[in-house]
């Protein structure tokens, strides 16, 4: 316990020394951010979510953005963290187990959805790949037609990124992963895949709907049928001692998951929690 | 061990022993001529050869997609003409590897070419020895112990290059899935920790035994040297 507060006591300092607190004539005890762990690829949206909690008079919160399976490690050794927000119900899943995070306080902060993209200047336009919206995919789809003798799928690796399980298991469903299972890129990250595509070195790629949502250089070919034995979710939990030092982070958890926050995610690219 | 992870090792060793012999003859040369010719721009070159020491592998590994990726302006060139392709093989992760061991190849070369004295090769020189023949019978004997440590350095620098090679070329078992990324893939999921030591042992061991090779050839070099 000591151990924790004195880690805890040490980031902070961290923090002060890095300007973050610098001004502050306040105590630094009464100041201490609340800190967020959160999955690498929302950035964004968290970034534009607390400056709103900021505004609207919430307590200061830091983030640490990293992978999750990086950032659950550490929660795990005890990391100062106050709320972590996982791109992997499966890591969530094994914290808990773990009582490195409190069971009662999991809830969803977000859904997403896979899609197949390919690149926007792609000279590769058959009438189906220009359709809006992009069409549902089956069986049926030219897929291995679109991949070409050489040309690869860029996709995260399905061994272990959570974009890449989700993705072999679209495509599992549609029947089309056979085809290109042999093909794929498997990235270290969803976001490289998405590189991928964006600077035309693979013909197709599978990415989640917010990452195509943000690149320009890249459009959605087609969709897939959503999940919902395994939806794509962000679980969001209260790290194991955090209540108690921190009151606030439990009320930034609540506030995280109003579904006034349905507004920011959607511009996002990201999908309200319990939609489809 | 699993087959997967011998895979792993294998292709860490092939990867790397090719990234070195490639790039051996370019580093030699390079060395060779900033350890003995003084030009305008000398500080550029110096600079251009330690970046991959100093840049975030990351980037080193983009750099390298841009320019030698399918799409990329050496890359396309190297496609249409020879029907080459770095793009996810283990080709391009021996280029990302010889190119991040480039700096620590060059500087130990580099050390062992001015170490020579100069005279030795200006009285090849008199007694009617070619530029050429003083390089072959004179230089590159006398550099040998640093061309060793070099080679050797740049040889286990490739057997732990991540960064670059995840970024330019991914990791696809057997392709390019070397060792330090099987050991990262490993951790990234619960339960994976007791493979990933395992490998782990193994990057430790073939470091620690390229670096021995290393230690005892200079040692050799140098007694042979004095005697």
């Amino acid at each position: 316990m000591s151990r924790r507060v004195s880690l805890g006591r040490l980031l902070s300092a961290s923090l002060l020394v890095l300007g973050l607190g610098a001004g502050d004539s306040v105590a630094a005890d009464e100041k201490e951010p609340i800190v967020v762990f959160a999955a690498a690829s929302l950035r964004n949206v968290l970034d534009a979510m607390l400056s709103d909690w900021h505004d609207a008079g919430g307590e200061r919160a830091v983030v640490s953005y990293a992978g999750t399976s990086a950032l659950a490690r550490q929660i795990e050794q005890g990391a100062p963290a106050h709320l972590l927000i996982s791109a992997d119900d499966q890591w969530m899943q094994y914290l808990v187990a773990a009582g490195a995070v409190q069971a009662g306080s999991v809830g969803v902060f977000a859904r997403n959805r896979v899609v197949l993209i390919a690149p926007a200047n792609s000279i590769n336009n058959t009438a189906m790949q220009q359709a809006e919206p992009p069409p549902v995919l089956d069986a049926d789809f030219p897929l291995a037609q679109l991949l070409g003798s050489r040309g690869r799928l860029a996709m995260a690796n399905p061994a272990h990124v959570p974009a890449g399980r989700y993705g072999k298991a679209a495509l599992e469903r549609v029947g089309l992963f056979g085809a290109v299972n042999s093909a794929l890129t498997r990235s270290a990250n969803v976001r490289l895949a998405l590189a991928l595509v964006a600077r035309g070195e693979c013909p197709v790629g599978v990415v989640y709907a917010s990452d195509a949502h943000v690149e320009p250089a890249v459009r959605v070919i087609g969709r897939f049928e959503s999940n919902e034995a395994a939806p794509v979710i962000y679980p969001v939990a209260l790290v194991k001692d955090a209540g108690r030092d921190r009151p606030g982070a439990a009320r930034l958890l609540k506030w995280l998951l109003e579904p006034a926050r349905g507004e920011q995610l959607q511009w996002h690219g990201l999908l309200v929690p319990g939609s489809g | 061990m699993s087959p997967e992870e011998w895979q792993a090792i294998s292709l860490s060793l092939r990867v790397a022993l090719v990234a070195t012999l490639c790039s051996l003859p370019i580093g030699i040369a390079v060395a060779h001529w900033l350890a003995r010719h003084e030009f305008r721009g000398k500080w550029l070159v110096d600079g251009l050869v330690h970046m991959p020491l100093v840049l975030p592998p990351v980037v080193t590994g983009y750099v390298l997609l841009l320019t030698f990726g399918n799409q990329g302006l050496v890359g396309q060139w190297l496609n249409e003409v020879f029907g080459w392709s770095f793009a996810f093989s283990w080709t391009g992760a021996a280029l990302a590897s010889a190119v991040m061991g480039f700096p620590l190849m060059v500087r130990a070369i580099r050390l062992g070419v001015e170490a020579i004295d100069p005279r030795i090769e200006q009285a090849a020189a008199t007694l009617g020895a070619s530029t050429a023949r003083v390089f072959i019978t004179i230089t590159l004997p006398l550099a040998l112990p640093g061309i060793a440590a070099g080679a050797i350095l740049a040889f286990a620098k490739s057997l732990g290059e991540f960064g670059a090679t995840i970024t330019f070329v991914s990791s696809i078992p057997g392709q390019t899935e070397t060792l330090p990324a099987a050991i990262y893939a490993l951790l990234q999921v619960p339960g994976g920790d007791a493979a990933a030591m395992r490998l782990t042992l193994w990057a430790v061991a073939l470091a620690l035994l390229a670096l021995a090779v290393s230690e005892w050839l200079t040692a050799r070099m140098k007694k042979r040297m004095r005697g």
